[in-house]
């Protein structure tokens, strides 16, 4: 994991990386199994040795205190007792009892050489070098069998192997999976920013792991951010610079129409009012690119302030309601006071672009209703319309600049134009949502949803 | 005698376009085409309006009237990039005495002149009239339409001319409420249009330098649906 070690280059690939893994993994698992096995076996080994010892020492004893027949009887004891079977030599290597002796015994007679007292895995007979409580060398000769008895605490012994084996599993999975995900989530999240707008998320520390194919995915993901951003300020850039150099001309030309106007007669008027709103047409067709343009670039952090939301939809309200000169009432409901943090002006557009169009495709004989409740957090803000609605597939293209919606909407009205887009674009730069929806019964309705206090992305 | 006007705008064309339509509504133009020919002119002539571009070469429209506000309460209409509130909201605090976004139609620009100029001329008027409402006193803020300087606690307030127009109107009726259309024909000299939210930028500029009462409390009250209130503190 350390960018200080320099993995040979084939471990950095991360094909090579699960591969070995995986081998180590069962390597590692066999391995200490194997050694638990070893352990608890030598354990036994020591348990059994000891209890030889303790009982040959007994036997010497019993030799010096009580003589020869006794200890051919305590060796018979013994093997039925202890099931350990065996015969006793004296300092001179002679027999001392007349019990178990072995075909080969006069092979024990010879001295204990130091490879044959070590070998505490053979089998058969085997020498135990006795001292007795006199200090008298004594031989006791057992038999040696590897299938002693287990201590109580082994008899789970398969049990223990296994939970050994699944634990290693376990954290060095635990271990691969964690390398691998963690990346990827990152990958995820970043992603996810970049599809909400946030052109400028990047992914940082991949350099570290250039070498393998995450960090490869990272760089290819920082590639192709950077190559998208750039083509969208591009665009953008492209889109204010036309949209200011229309202006200029638009200008001159709207005097030029003004001081034409003084020299025709009245007759010809008609006309030159015609061109006039034309021209109007196009310069609030320009101020609404520009406004959405920077609306989408606004990356920094916007001066806030607080303002009571209720007050701004009243005049909203009452502005939208004089300038359609409209028969139909937009009902309003809310709360007496509504304090907000955020952008009033952003807000203000935003509504002011949605209860337009409302009123535009509403009848009129249709009402419009602007209801808004809200709660500890956020504001809801709901906008309904008793027009036609929208078709169902034309719902999310909804907010998509200049986009028209095909059927049934009166093609005079000239589409949404970029008023939504502008609507959602300022809802979003206040962290809010923006939502659109058929009625149940006819009409449109659009819902916003506000922070109380928008968080600082 | 003809209102003088300085015309500082960039745009050559767009000048002389302006000039010639200007000159058509009787109105004597002089022109500037940048900012410091602008500020020159302005500081040397007895000009009755300015109007002012803000994006300019050299100096923009913004530092220029900083720099005129300083000595000159000439009325000054200033001319935005269409849809940049930030612009309109520093010229206000700079001491424009209206704006209109650009491009416009050019009877609205000689619509705001006249407008401009009947004020003055109301102003000058209420000034020579009645003597007794030359000092209008209300608790700790006092208002002289002769010297058209306020002072709160003995000291002047640096208000722009229409927040001046706007706190004489409200102090003349104190308690009372007072429609946005009526603030806007009394302290702008024109009607109120629609979605125009200029007498509510003078109005937040005006209760930031007034501050608020001891007591905390503010001073000027926003009545929602219908103005503003100058309130009476017992």
């Amino acid at each position: 994991m350390s960018s200080t070690i320099r993995w040979p280059s084939i471990f950095r690939s991360l094909y090579w990386k699960i591969f070995f893994f995986f081998w180590l993994t069962l390597i590692a698992a066999i391995f200490s199994v194997a050694t638990l096995s070893e352990i608890i076996v030598q354990e036994r080994d020591q348990d059994q040795y000891q209890k030889v010892v303790k009982l040959g020492i007994k036997a010497a004893d019993i030799f010096e205190t009580k003589g020869s027949a006794e200890l051919t009887e305590w060796l018979y004891y013994i093997h039925l007792e202890f099931d350990v079977t065996g015969f006793m030599l004296d300092a001179q290597r002679r027999p001392i009892s007349l019990a178990h002796l072995p075909k080969n015994w006069l092979e024990f007679t010879l001295p204990l050489t130091q490879h044959r007292l070590s070998e505490r895995n053979l089998k058969g007979f085997q020498p135990y070098s006795i001292s007795s409580s006199s200090n008298r060398i004594y031989t006791f000769v057992a038999l040696r069998e590897n299938s002693g008895p287990y201590p109580t605490w082994l008899k789970h012994l398969p049990i223990l192997q296994i939970v050994t084996a699944l634990l290693i599993v376990a954290l060095l999975t635990a271990f691969v999976t964690w390398h691998i995900t963690g990346p990827l989530r990152k990958l995820k999240q970043a992603t996810d920013a970049f599809a909400r707008g946030h052109l400028n998320t990047r992914l940082h520390n991949v350099a570290f792991r250039k070498n393998d194919e995450i960090g490869e995915v990272g760089l290819a993901f920082n590639h192709m951010a950077e190559r998208i951003s750039l083509l969208v300020s591009n665009q953008q850039r492209l889109f204010r610079d036309i949209s200011h150099e229309l202006r200029t001309p638009l200008a001159r030309q709207q005097i030029a129409l003004e001081l034409l106007a003084r020299k025709l007669p009245d007759t010809e008027h008609q006309s030159l009012n015609r061109i006039e709103r034309e021209i109007e047409r196009m310069n609030a067709l320009i101020d609404q690119v520009l406004t959405l343009l920077r609306l989408e670039q606004s990356d920094q952090s916007p001066t806030t302030e607080t303002y009571d939301l209720s007050e701004l939809l009243l005049n909203l309200t009452q502005d939208a309601q004089f300038e359609t000169q409209s028969k139909h009432q937009v009902h309003l409901e809310q709360p007496e006071k509504n304090q907000l943090t955020g952008q009033p002006e952003l807000v203000s557009r935003a509504v002011e672009n949605i209860l337009r169009n409302a009123i535009r495709y509403t009848p009129d004989d249709g009402r419009v209703f602007l209801r808004v409740t809200a709660d500890a957090k956020s504001v809801v803000i709901q906008i309904e319309d008793e027009g036609e609605g929208v078709p169902e597939d034309s719902l999310k293209h909804l907010f998509e600049p200049f986009y028209r919606v095909e059927a049934c909407r009166n093609q005079q009205s000239g589409g949404y134009g970029v008023g939504m887009a502008i609507a959602e674009q300022a809802i979003r730069a206040q962290s809010g949502s923006i939502q659109a929806s058929n009625r149940a019964t006819s009409g449109l309705r659009v819902i916003i949803t506000l922070p109380k206090t928008p968080t600082q992305h | 005698m003809t209102t003088r006007i300085l015309l500082i705008e960039d745009d050559q064309e767009l000048n002389e376009l302006l000039c010639e339509f200007l000159a058509l509504e009787n109105f004597h133009v002089d022109q500037a085409f940048d900012g410091e020919q602008g500020l020159n002119m302005a500081l040397n002539g007895q000009y009755d309006v300015l109007v002012l571009d803000i994006m300019m070469p050299k100096m923009n429209g913004l530092d220029l009237l900083k720099q005129f506000r300083t000595a000159h309460k000439t009325p000054v209409l200033m001319l935005t990039a269409r849809s940049d509130e930030v612009d309109r909201i520093v010229g206000f605090e700079m001491g424009a005495d209206d704006y209109l976004p650009k491009p416009c139609n050019p009877r609205e620009i000689s619509a705001r002149i006249r407008a401009i100029l009947r004020r003055v001329e109301m102003d000058r008027s209420v000034m020579e009239a009645s003597g007794s409402r030359q000092i209008i006193t209300r608790e700790d803020v006092e208002l002289n339409h002769n010297t058209r300087i306020v002072s709160k606690q003995g000291e002047a307030l640096d208000l722009t001319s229409t927040e001046f127009n706007l706190l004489a109107s409200l102090l003349a009726k104190a308690g009372q409420v007072l429609s946005k259309e009526e603030l806007t024909e009394k302290a702008l000299g024109r009607k109120l249009a629609l979605y125009d939210r200029s007498v509510d930028m003078h109005m937040s500029n005006l209760r930031r330098k007034l501050g608020p009462f001891l007591s905390n409390e503010p001073r000027i009250k926003t009545i929602r649906g219908v103005g503003y209130q100058y309130v009476i503190n017992d």
